[in-house]
């Protein structure tokens, strides 16, 4: 009664309606059900239903592009393309949904991962959010895609590896879910850009030492200079001029950022101090050789999935030493590799069964506003 | 009233970006009234704070009234309508006067 009340007042969320779907009383599924079809999210939830909510359809690919019309949101965002549609006129729908589904693909046949939730979850993907939106972020559910300011940034879906990355944030978030800020929110921004790249050399069958590394060399406009947002190759050298500032990552902890957790400070530099993983994540993909995804994938991901939400950056080169002994044995190529890794970007693995820990000095960290 | 925008955070959070600073005096009557309507209504109902989201962008939007001088801070997926509408309107003032923009 309750649930049927709320329903047809329409102060039910979404998530709870989908919630009540599952409800073992049938008025209430039925309730729900019509109310959900009855509200703005109509076409969204339909095309839901269509396309396995209730079939359950696992390990296949179900993406959809939501065209938010401009707005600063998604409430009243229009279906354009679901999964298996043909192309539409609309090239950032067509780019959300080509991106997405690289990143699906990727995942399954590398990681045999069903999704980002490795139980199938939908991809949803919003173009054309706001006005002129320069960003494009992970909400927790969906991707949301601006499409730039047309002065500094284009369309965000035309970027492979910005939509790797967006969707690599949901594979964090449903395995270490490693939590925003300072060094633990330094890893979730450099798994991302790993990911990221890793989805864009798979797409692209490059090896690790053709591969460019750079993060979002795409979305800047053609006559910008700006090579990227970031480089995993060199951090701190992907941007540098009068209108984007200078690139300021570090590719060690001597010139880690110790930054304010607060939005000013980007969260302690989350965005800053990720040079420093992502450049541990180059040297050992291009010390190994062949396609990054084989070996130092497999061994990145690996140590993700034995991360928590508060894991450092030394706790993550641990982790990852930890899984090139186990996977490859101490002595090997990939174990040596590793460690040499990580002492080259100055962060200490700890001590392992048979293992002393070598660790480099630590510098002092530079201060940021 | 002199409200200064500034944004934060992004996939491109590292990038520099300029602030954006809107004066009542460069409205009309109408226009300027409804900048502090929508100050004054972020001001009591402020966005519910959910944590952030990664690349998710925030604002704040620092106001000088003459007499007060305080912040209202918001993450993009929690900002209640008139924090949007606010954020539009230094964006994209009516009457497109001369804004000042600071580094």
């Amino acid at each position: 009664m309750l649930a049927t009340r709320c329903c047809c007042q329409c102060i039910v969320p979404p998530y709870l309606l989908r919630h009540l779907l599952k409800s073992r009383n049938p008025r209430i599924r039925e309730a729900a059900l019509r109310t959900l079809l009855g509200t703005t999210h109509l076409r969204a939830e339909r095309l839901l239903l269509q396309q396995g909510f209730l079939a359950s359809i696992v390990g296949t690919k179900r993406r959809t592009i939501f065209d938010c019309g401009h707005a600063e949101g998604t409430d009243n965002a229009v279906v354009k393309r679901g999964e298996g549609a043909p192309k539409t006129q609309d090239k950032s729908v067509n780019n959300a949904y080509d991106g997405l589904g690289y990143t699906y693909d990727f995942w399954k046949a590398v990681f045999q991962r069903n999704s980002i939730d490795d139980k199938g979850m939908r991809l949803d993907g919003y173009v054309h959010y706001g006005k002129a939106y320069n960003n494009a972020f992970w909400n927790g559910r969906q991707m949301i895609f601006g499409d730039g300011d047309g002065v500094l940034f284009s369309d965000f879906t035309g970027s492979v590896d910005v939509i790797g990355h967006e969707l690599g944030h949901g594979i964090t978030q449903y395995t270490a879910n490693l939590a925003y800020h300072n060094q633990s929110g330094a890893l979730n921004e450099s798994m991302s850009d790993v990911f990221g790249s890793m989805v864009k050399q798979w797409h692209l069958g490059q090896a690790a030492k053709a591969a460019d590394w750079l993060i979002g060399s795409d979305i800047f406009t053609p006559g910008h200079e700006g090579d990227a947002l970031r480089s995993m190759k060199a951090p701190g050298t992907a941007y540098d001029n009068p209108d984007m500032g200078k690139d300021p990552q570090p590719a060690h902890m001597k010139d880690y950022a110790k930054m304010p957790d607060t939005d000013e400070g980007d969260w302690g530099g989350v965005h800053v101090n990720s040079g420093i993983p992502n450049h541990a994540f180059y040297l050992l993909a291009t010390a190994l050789g062949g396609h990054s995804w084989e070996g130092a994938g497999h061994i990145w991901f690996e140590a993700l999935r034995q991360s928590d939400s508060k894991t450092d950056f030394a706790g993550f080169a641990s982790r990852t030493y930890t899984v090139a002994i186990s996977r490859y044995g101490p002595t090997s190529l990939e174990a040596a590799s590793v460690e040499a890794a990580w002492n080259q970007v100055g962060v200490a693995i700890a001590a392992t069964p048979g293992r002393r820990s070598r660790t480099p000095k630590p510098a002092k960290a530079r201060a940021r506003a | 009233m002199r409200v200064r925008l500034k944004a934060f955070g992004g996939i491109a959070a590292t990038v520099r970006r300029a602030s954006i600073v809107l004066d009542d005096s460069q409205l009309d009557a109408a226009n300027a009234a409804r900048l502090r309507r929508l100050v004054s209504s972020v001001r009591v109902n402020p966005p519910r704070s959910l944590g952030i989201h990664p690349d998710e962008m925030s604002y704040a939007v620092d106001v000088d009234d003459g007499k007060d001088h305080f912040e209202l801070r918001g993450h993009e997926a929690s900002l209640t309508p008139d924090f949007r509408e606010l954020i539009n309107m230094v964006r994209e003032p009516p009457q497109s006067p001369p804004r000042s923009r600071e580094a």
